[in-house]
């Protein structure tokens, strides 16, 4: 690595950054407001349909054991996927706009959430459901009633894990002109030396990385609330 | 046993059946932007694996080969350092640390450090770094803390120093889940070198920009696709090396 | 400490209290271990037992009071270094999962930086020791064995670097009765060879009479109720406590104190091959018995022949007569013989020695005459512990069980069985 040999302190622009950086969010709280929202909005939206096809995906295989690993492999593969590739490719099919980075943004949360959701409900023990069916339950009423209420807390757990991931990424959608803070992050990059380059950078990342930990609190506290106190660690 | 050899063997055939299709969709490039975009300003024609596109790959391996060694180089060490102390003051902010990094967006923490630092050779490898000592130090901890106490103990009595139990003992017997967060860093390096090219620190990403940028589909296609069978290939190894690096006895089912 | 030789441990005042426990886990305990004995800790779970064995080769550090080993103070020596001339054998034997079954036998040799032609010779000894084989054992790792084997592949890697100490923590603890049985006599078969001083710590009283030399009964805060020969604290239970914890069947148990080889085996006739039947017609004659035990080439029992088929002068002896059931070793505890006698279905055992050559045969009768001096010696203090089983119940249900096992083997010899 090539690099300067002597320890030089940050060159850090001037004005000093903590006044100017409030500042320059007050003067902006209007499309810090608006990205952040579009932000959450796309990163819900994407999550939302994940966890339908991710959790439909995982009951429909997980008794069989080469349909749960098709299913595993080929959401981990999507997951392997650089996301700035799989956004490129996604883009050249179908055009910039909300559709490619919704659908990249699915494909990234599957992943966490099917392997998940097969690996809780096989963990239910068997003769939990063998008393389950000698009550009488159909097998849809097992499902609902019994195997997924217990596999639950690790499917909220793949959730979360899935929803950090696709907070960041969803900061590289706004190349592609997806919505969300990932703008002030590429509009400082390109101002970069600029008055507010390193405020509007600042802004994005630190919004993205306050998004992701409302999120993760929001999804721990449904946790609470949705997790039977029988069976919660 | 015939089924791992067909695991083994179907994802390199996945890759070359891309590839293929993927020289295939490219064809022949004439066009002016395209073809420099893919072999250089000089070149009249071009196709998937011209000149150009084979540097790219270089510099995408070079970025991710040497993070990857400072990875492995950080990251073991202080996960074991990380687990040789009980004290709360250091393991809640490094916990604090672990979850704000992973929430944190990589474009973000990139463009940050070249605001602060402007353009240099070193910054993108600080950045990749960064986020991929992550997986790499948290499974080391974990896969240290997940020894049984009670081999521990026994080693313990059979008068290994601390340091044996350490090397001779917690080591070999975290190794799997170290080697599977060495392979997550892997996968995320190769992800992560593909946004440089936001720094100009080159590697796969320019040509995916340069596609993006000019609307070229072919040239758009041609690195995201490459990219991609670069991330599924290091994954593909590092899965292998997982398989055959991780100690004997540890592994396969009972042989007797 | 000389390597090998047995050495004494002596526990003065020793006491430790667990941070943040108001109670000490072990409280002033005071006892001296002699040099190449076995000295067994019985005592409910959580008493104490681990803790104070584990103070000797300082894996739990004292809070007060010494630990003499012999003659030095443990305190004083490198607690590595310590431990690496203390044998530890562990309940789920802790071997080491990475590490083939040689690699963990040579470990303490190689921590103590022995010649590599060293380590070989001592671990081939050690499988041998074990009664593992080497070709078929040493390469494989813990999990492609069975619990038993891997405990024994413990046991040998604590005796690997020859200490003259040996500590044991409930090492049968998880196995089945009759693998937990068998690494019992297994491992006095060994003491008798290798004679360390052994710490055993184990909650089960028919174990610790079985292998200690001494018993030290414990109560809580690793209090000693009782210490003693095996057959003085089932004969003199110090106070209810000792009883209790000694429960029923004491006199069953004291059969474990006796021996085969202590009875005086009677000289049931045998011979080796065809021929010579005359003499030994005579002597099933003179002793009033009705069988002859037939041997092979190194004396051990093949076939009991009756004296009907003695007269027939088989050419080849081997082809008549029942086959042996069961041997008993010179060594085995007349509890053992006792078994082995209800479940092969005879009165009558051969007893061979270490080689398997025949030298007696044990009859019922002989053990339920132990059985009964003991029941004497012991029923007087019984008054207020649970009932014994009577001597009755336990001899009917061997003569039923004999009588049915006769039976038995004439209907199987009738339908031609002769193999
Ligand atoms: N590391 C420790 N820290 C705190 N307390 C301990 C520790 N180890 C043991 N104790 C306590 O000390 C007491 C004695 O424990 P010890 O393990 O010596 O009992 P034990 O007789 O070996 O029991 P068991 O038969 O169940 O193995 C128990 O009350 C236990 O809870
Ligand atoms: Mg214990």
């Amino acid at each position: 690595m090539r690099g300067p040999h002597r320890v030089r302190l940050p060159h850090v622009p001037v004005p000093p950054l903590a006044s100017s950086f409030f500042t320059y969010v007050g003067d902006n709280s209007d499309s810090v407001l608006r990205l952040a929202w579009g932000h959450v909005w796309v990163v819900a939206l994407s999550i939302g349909i994940a966890v339908v096809i991710g959790v439909l995906l995982g009951v429909l295989t997980y008794r069989s054991p080469l349909a749960s690993s098709i299913a595993l492999t080929v959401s981990g593969l999507f997951l392997t996927f650089p996301s700035f590739a799989l956004l490129g490719i996604l883009l050249a099919i179908l055009g910039l706009g909300v559709t490619p980075v919704v659908i990249a943004l699915v494909l990234y949360a599957l992943l966490p959430i099917v392997s998940n959701t097969i690996t809780g409900l096989r963990e239910v023990d068997a003769v939990v459901l063998d008393s389950a069916r000698g009550l009488g339950m159909s097998p849809v009423g097992r499902l609902i009633r019994v195997e997924l209420p217990i596999a639950w807390p690790v499917i909220l757990a793949g959730l979360r894990t899935a929803t950090q991931l696709v907070v960041g990424i969803a900061a590289i959608a706004a190349y592609v002109n997806g919505p969300g803070l990932g703008r002030f992050i590429f509009s400082g990059l390109s101002q970069l030396g600029g008055a507010n380059a390193t405020n509007q950078v600042v802004v994005g990342t630190l919004g993205i990385i306050i998004i992701a930990l409302v999120f993760d609190l929001l999804l721990s506290v449904v946790g609470r609330l949705t997790i039977s106190k029988g069976i919660r660690a | 046993m015939t089924r791992t050899l067909l695991r083994l063997l179907a994802t390199p055939a996945a890759i070359v059946v891309a590839l293929v299709v993927l020289y295939w969709q490219v064809g022949e490039q004439t066009n002016s932007i395209a073809v420099s975009a893919l072999a250089g300003p000089d070149a009249t024609s071009a196709h998937a694996f011209s000149s150009n596109v084979i540097t790219k790959i270089g510099e995408h391996l070079k970025l991710v080969g040497i993070s990857a060694v400072f990875v492995l180089a950080i990251g073991v060490p202080l996960g074991i350092v990380l687990t040789r102390t009980r004290s709360r003051l250091i393991s809640i902010p490094i916990n604090g640390l672990f979850n704000a990094g992973q929430a944190a967006p990589v474009i973000g923490v990139l463009v940050l450090l070249v605001s602060i630092f402007d353009i240099k050779s070193w910054v993108p490898y600080v950045g990749l770094v960064l986020y991929a000592v992550l997986p790499v130090m948290r499974n080391t901890v974990e896969g240290i803390r997940n020894v049984d106490p009670g081999l521990i103990d026994a080693a313990r009595g059979q008068g290994f120093s601390r340091r044996q139990v350490l090397t001779r003992v917690e080591l070999p017997l975290a190794v799997p889940i170290i080697l599977s967060g060495i392979r997550t860093s892997l996968v995320l390096l190769v992800g992560t070198a593909t946004l440089a090219t936001f720094i100009n620190a080159g590697g796969l990403g320019d040509i995916i920009n340069d596609g993006i940028k000019n609307q070229r589909d072919a040239v758009l296609l041609t690195g995201a696709v490459l990219a991609a069978a670069l991330a599924v290939t290091i994954d593909w190894i590092a899965g292998i090396a997982e398989r055959y690096l991780s100690p004997k006895g540890l592994r396969g089912e009972r042989t007797a | 400490m000389a390597k090998g030789q047995a050495v004494e441990i002596d526990l003065q005042s020793v006491t430790k209290e667990y941070a943040g426990s108001s109670v000490p886990a072990v409280e002033n305990f005071s006892l001296t271990i002699p040099a190449g004995e076995i000295v067994v800790f019985v005592g409910p779970s959580g008493c104490g037992k681990t803790t104070t064995m584990r103070m000797i080769n300082r894996l739990v550090r004292p809070t007060s009071g010494r630990i003499l080993i012999g003659g030095e103070d443990a305190a004083e020596m490198k607690p590595d270094v310590l431990r690496r001339h203390i044998g530890y054998v562990v309940q789920q034997a802790g071997l080491l999962p990475h590490l083939t079954v040689r690699q963990n036998i040579e470990t303490v040799p190689k921590l103590l930086g022995w010649k590599r032609d060293r380590v070989a010779a001592r671990s081939r000894e050690l499988f041998e020791l074990v009664g593992l084989d080497e070709q078929e054992f040493g390469g494989r790792y813990p999990r492609e064995l069975s619990g038993g084997q891997q405990q024994r592949v413990g046991v040998a890697r604590a005796l690997a670097a020859d200490p003259p100490i040996l500590l044991m923590d409930e090492p049968f603890g998880a196995l089945d009765p009759i693998t937990r049985d068998r690494l019992q006599s297994e491992l006095l078969k060994i003491q008798r060879r290798v004679r360390k001083t052994i710490v055993f710590v184990t909650h089960d009283i028919d174990e610790a009479i079985k292998l200690g030399d001494r018993v030290v009964v414990l109560k809580e805060r690793s209090k000693i109720a009782q210490a003693g020969a095996p057959d003085e604290i089932l004969a003199e239970p110090a106070d209810r406590y000792v009883r209790a914890f000694i429960g029923g069947g004491a006199a069953v148990k004291r059969l474990h104190l006796v021996r085969v080889e202590d009875l005086d085996l009677e000289p049931y006739p045998s011979f080796t091959q065809a021929g010579g039947y005359e003499e030994i017609i005579r002597e099933v004659g003179t002793g009033g018995l009705d069988y002859a035990l037939l041997l092979d080439d190194q004396r051990r029992p093949q076939r009991w022949l009756h004296r009907d088929e003695l007269q027939d002068r088989p050419t080849d002896p081997g082809a008549v007569g029942q086959a042996v059931q069961g041997v008993v070793m010179a060594t085995t505890t007349l509890h053992d013989a006792m078994d082995e006698m209800l479940s092969s279905g005879t009165g009558v055992v051969p007893a061979v020695d270490d080689r398997g050559a025949y030298i007696g045969t044990v009859r019922l009768s002989q053990v339920t005459d132990a059985l009964e001096e003991t029941h004497h010696r012991t029923v007087a203090d019984q008054s207020d512990a649970a009932p014994v089983r009577t001597l009755a119940e336990i001899t009917g249900e061997i003569d039923r069980r004999d009588i049915e096992a006769e039976r038995d083997r004439q209907a199987a010899a009738k339908a031609g069985d002769g193999a």
